[in-house]
């Protein structure tokens, strides 16, 4: 347990009074019966005494021991040390950062909900089910698909669904040669990855030069060992794939199917819809557009539309309307299920909230806002770095820091910088396609003073790094560290805290 | 019209001007003009906050609740205390509302919680290391199944019935891509014996997954399993309810490969299943094979502790189709409500917890064994949290009784394998439950059972 390894000493630093304390962990502020909260008033004496020994737990439980006041300001203080879009401006690309109404907080934690055990009575549920029913009802609508299923807790989680699918629909058609899953270069890491975990074999498709598919190529990787192609639209570029038509056409001619990765959704929300444009399978990443907050990585969810054609393999359990009950049932060619319970449901009653509240009007006022945004703060950098693509973008942009490369300056400069200017980063080094990329997103939520202001603070740091590249070499300066030491990192991984008193008595280190 | 846009009219028109556009509709002149602006079931306007919430209300009133109805119920989702302070802590808009960490600069509080995390599940599961979490406990073991395929190249999979069939039915689903089999070794007395493991243990076996307790409440004693599994090359994997480690064997006393679980009893709400959170642990000879975010420990230029997600070349962003998961989005503020939770209730509460849960299940197990019409299954193989009881009435039929009479009683096993039933139930009762409540619903099962309840 890390024993060799001693703790990485956590003082100050020199001549850098200006960054905020570190906090110290809960190894370090643990006291020896020191208690918080305390879940029961009175155990039993010889509660498990019943219990074999041999099916007893010997070792330490290795938990700190703190008050609840210490818990407390533990927590607030690390939460300090973090920056999200309450906080700072978050134009992460491909994330969709925006602002998350705090109504929909409210949601999930009504009573009948937040302790809604999964597992009740149907007839004592019903107005659950309604919810998800109504909410699958809506998103067939947005998404222009004929069935969803709301399982999936990611996109991630979606687009391995939608790939088990496309594998049971070509067995069930007796077409089991098609093994591969076709992805253009510029796709998201996640589809390859879930490709692969699906079974199938992944042939990457390269991007022209103004970042759309390369139709020639396409044509080429197409064969009748194509299961599917996997498309982001609009693409990881920010771009809507001008030839979009003719990939469909060709798609189908060759009998695969057409996957979208809706992790781009925000810019199509009440515009567009993407079974009208012809794709058989669509995730929707509803913690990006759908008014649930990251949470520093999740939870998420990942709601699936299709076509008609695949919704018998739709994952366990499907939910039904039988007059007016709502019901769970499993179908005999589902590819099974995905997860323990029916889905991420606290994620998925905000997003139905938060449909509801924006009504018809309000949903395309989110997309075209987030086209207006983008475009402008495009408009406001395009003489500062390259943007990749021409005309109008989507909802994002990238631009490429690779004309700052004889001063030695690297986009991750630029984005440790904006961070010293009190902002988060944009997405660094994807897509792949693009060398040096900075991906910006601004969503819908921020004002033009905001953009103005970004634009002239990341327009001052490219000046700077003409300038003076080393000062963006030193940067961030003003955050609780400097640049970690990733090397030293991965070389030889510090994965719990070394302060942590071993769990096994001495002279008994079973566990290695 | 509520939308959440800051733009003033003059604003819009400004921008659109600096874009030389003369309506927000030609911002998407890239798109298709066929399909664009389609109509929608939602009226135009939307409705004001007020509005909304009581129509979400309208629909939540319609549900059985807990703060309705007195739950005995678990099978995957549990009733437990959660303090106050976890859902004020997890809600600080710096980690609510921040993204996987990818600046570890302007992420510290947030990465520094995650490794925190990740020591105290590795402690509770007695194991080397913990990844910062994974969508729910069914998905945890299912890329615990897959590790042990990668790590094997070997497709056969020795599922103990013991084991959740829901997740079983996830592993399934999940290994099926890598050409992964599932085999079940059966309980008998409800614990899976070791001989039945070492009948199907081959040299196409990649791993035997175990569970801790079982789905059916028993708690197995796996003493020689390691040894048997790892002479024919094969992974232990054990699948634990992180509430009854409090208590029980953790999976690295049983010198388990792999650690899997559901953390939804650390201080997260049943929410109707999801979102919950995914435990893997693992021995530190798996660290690079295992999937998700991992935080490491290291320092910056000037020698202060810093935290970085580490290890990033087994993941999709870096690795693509080589990568050990797809997994991205994870369940992190979820692994912060495990860790406040963890915190709070420090070693002692957390183990008082685990003891109360199992003495008001004995409680309920010797009140319900009482009643004429009710047999409990495997008496006397010990139980922590859980059991199963076989009854004279159809379990559904008594449990809709149940509900009337303000009790969501144990859960009804018709339709399920192994041990289900159509006259069978499985009960539960946690630490939160009163002995009146357990008295109680004995007396409403016996009314039910004898007939005498008011209809």
């Amino acid at each position: 347990m890390n024993e060799k390894t001693t703790p990485v000493t956590g003082h100050s630093g020199s001549g850098s009074s200006f960054r905020p304390a570190m906090e110290p962990s809960l190894w370090k502020l643990s006291r020896e019966q020191a208690r918080g909260v305390r879940p029961v008033q009175d155990v039993p004496e010889g509660a498990v005494k019943d219990l074999p020994s041999e099916v007893l737990r010997k070792i330490s439980l290795g938990l700190p021991e703190i008050s609840e006041l210490e818990t407390i300001r533990h927590f607030t203080r690390l939460s300090q040390l973090s920056r999200g879009v309450d906080t700072h401006f978050y134009p992460l690309g491909s994330c969709t950062m925006k602002y998350n109404p705090k109504v929909m907080d409210r949601v999930p934690a009504l009573p009948g909900f937040f302790d809604l055990h999964p597992r009740t009575d149907e007839f004592a549920m019903q107005g659950f089910l309604g919810a998800l029913w109504d909410l699958s009802e809506l998103l067939k609508e947005v998404l222009g698909m004929d069935a969803v299923t709301l399982a999936p807790a990611a996109g991630a989680h979606g687009e391995l669904t939608g790939i088990l699918m496309a594998r049971s629909y070509f067995r069930a058609k007796g077409e089991t040669g098609r093994r591969e899953i076709l992805v253009p270069d510029s796709a998201h890491g996640t589809n390859p990855a879930s490709a692969a975990m699906g079974g199938f074999t992944v042939r990457s498709v390269p991007s022209n030069g103004s970042g759309h598919i390369d139709l020639k190529a396409l044509e080429q990787a197409l064969s009748n060992q194509t299961a599917m192609v996997m498309m982001t639209a609009p693409s990881t570029l920010g771009l809507f794939e001008e030839e979009l038509g003719e990939v469909v056409r060709r798609v189908r001619s060759r009998g695969a199917l057409l996957y979208m990765d809706g992790a781009n959704m925000n810019a199509f929300l009440g515009v567009l819809r993407p079974g009208d444009l012809g794709f058989d399978i669509v995730h929707i990443n509803t913690h990006k557009t759908l008014a649930t907050p990251h949470g520093g990585g999740g939870p998420g969810s990942g709601p699936v539309g299709v076509k008609a054609f695949l919704e018998p393999y739709l994952p366990n359990p499907r939910i039904v309307r039988e007059g007016k009950e709502f019901r769970m049932v499993d179908r005999p060619e589902s590819i099974g299920s995905i997860r323990s319970f029916v889905g991420s449901s606290g994620v998925l009653l905000r997003a139905l909230a938060y449909m509801r509240m924006l009504g018809k009007h309000g949903l395309r006022r989110v997309a075209l806002y987030a086209l207006l945004n983008a475009n402008y703060l495009k408009k406001k950098l395009e003489d500062v770095l390259p943007v990749t693509g021409e005309g109008l973008c989507a909802h994002e942009f990238v631009l490429s820091a690779k004309v700052l490369e004889k001063e030695g300056v690297r986009a991750i400069d630029i984005a440790k910088a904006l961070l010293d200017e009190g902002y988060y980063a944009p997405t660094v080094y994807f897509p792949l396609i693009v060398p040096e990329a900075l991906m910006i997103e601004p969503t819908e939520c921020e004002s033009r003073t905001t953009l103005d202001g970004f634009a002239r603070d990341f327009r001052r740091i490219v000046e700077r790094a003409r300038s003076s590249p080393d000062e963006l070499h030193e940067s961030p300066s003003k955050t609780p560290v400097g640049r970690p030491d990733e090397v030293r990192a991965a070389r030889d991984p510090i994965l719990t805290d070394p302060l942590r008193p071993s769990l096994f008595p001495p002279g008994n280190a079973q566990n290695g | 019209m509520a939308d959440f846009i800051p733009h003033t009219q003059s604003e819009t028109r400004e921008m659109l001007d600096v874009l030389g556009l003369s309506s927000l509709e030609d911002l998407v002149g890239a798109y298709p003009k066929a399909g664009l602006f389609p109509e929608l079931p939602l009226s135009g306007g939307g409705l004001t906050e007020r509005d909304v919430l009581s129509e979400m209300k309208r629909l939540a009133s319609k549900n059985a609740g807990a703060s309705s109805v007195v739950v005995f119920r678990g099978g995957g989702s549990y009733e437990h205390f959660i303090p106050e302070a976890v859902p004020a802590l997890i809600g600080r808009g710096e980690f609510l509302t921040s993204y996987t960490p990818y600046q570890p600069e302007a992420s510290q509080g947030l990465l520094q919680a995650i490794f925190e995390f990740q020591t105290a599940i590795s402690s509770v599961y007695g194991m080397d290391l913990s990844n910062a979490s994974l969508y729910d406990g069914a998905t945890a073991a299912a890329e615990a199944c897959l590790v042990a395929i990668r790590h094997t190249g070997r497709t056969v999979l020795l599922v103990s019935d013991g084991l959740d069939p829901s997740i079983s039915n996830v592993i399934k689903t999940y290994v099926e891509g890598l050409g992964g089999r599932l085999v079940t070794v059966p309980l008998v007395e409800g614990t899976t014996r070791l001989s039945d493991l070492e009948e199907r243990l081959d040299g196409n076996c990649a791993a035997f997954i175990g569970a801790i307790p079982t789905f059916w409440g028993t708690v197995e004693n796996f003493t020689g399993f390691r040894a048997a599994l790892e002479s024919r090359g094969a992974l232990f994997l054990l699948h634990a309810n992180p509430h009854s480690l409090s208590v029980l064997k953790s999976p690295g006393e049983w010198q388990a490969d792999l650690g899997t679980g559901e953390g939804q009893p650390l201080g997260i709400p049943m929410m109707a299943g999801g979102p919950y959170l995914g435990l893997l642990t693992a021995s530190r000879a798996f660290m690079r094979k295992i999937p998700g975010r991992l935080v490491g420990q290291t320092a910056d230029a000037e020698g202060r502790t810093a935290y970085v997600l580490t290890l990033q070349a087994r993941e999709q962003h870096i690795r693509r189709e080589k990568a050990n998961s797809n997994v991205c989005t994870n369940e992190t503020l979820l692994s912060l409500a495990a860790l406040a939770y963890l915190t709070l209730v420090g070693p002692q509460g957390f183990r008082e917890a685990g003891e109360t849960s199992h003495v008001n299940a004995a409680r309920l197990m010797k009140g319900l064994a009482g009643l004429p019409g009710v047999r409990i299954l495997f008496p006397r193989t010990p139980h922590f949290h859980e059991f199963v009881v076989e009854l004279s009435l159809p379990a559904r039929d008594v449990s809709r009784r149940l509900l009337e009479m303000g009790y969501l009683g144990g859960l009804p096993l018709e339709g399920w394998p192994v041990l289900g039933g159509s006259n069978r139930m499985l009960w539960c009762a946690t630490e939160v439950r009163t002995s009146d409540e357990i008295r109680g619903v004995v007396s409403a099962v016996g009314e039910i059972l004898s007939g005498r309840e008011a209809r």
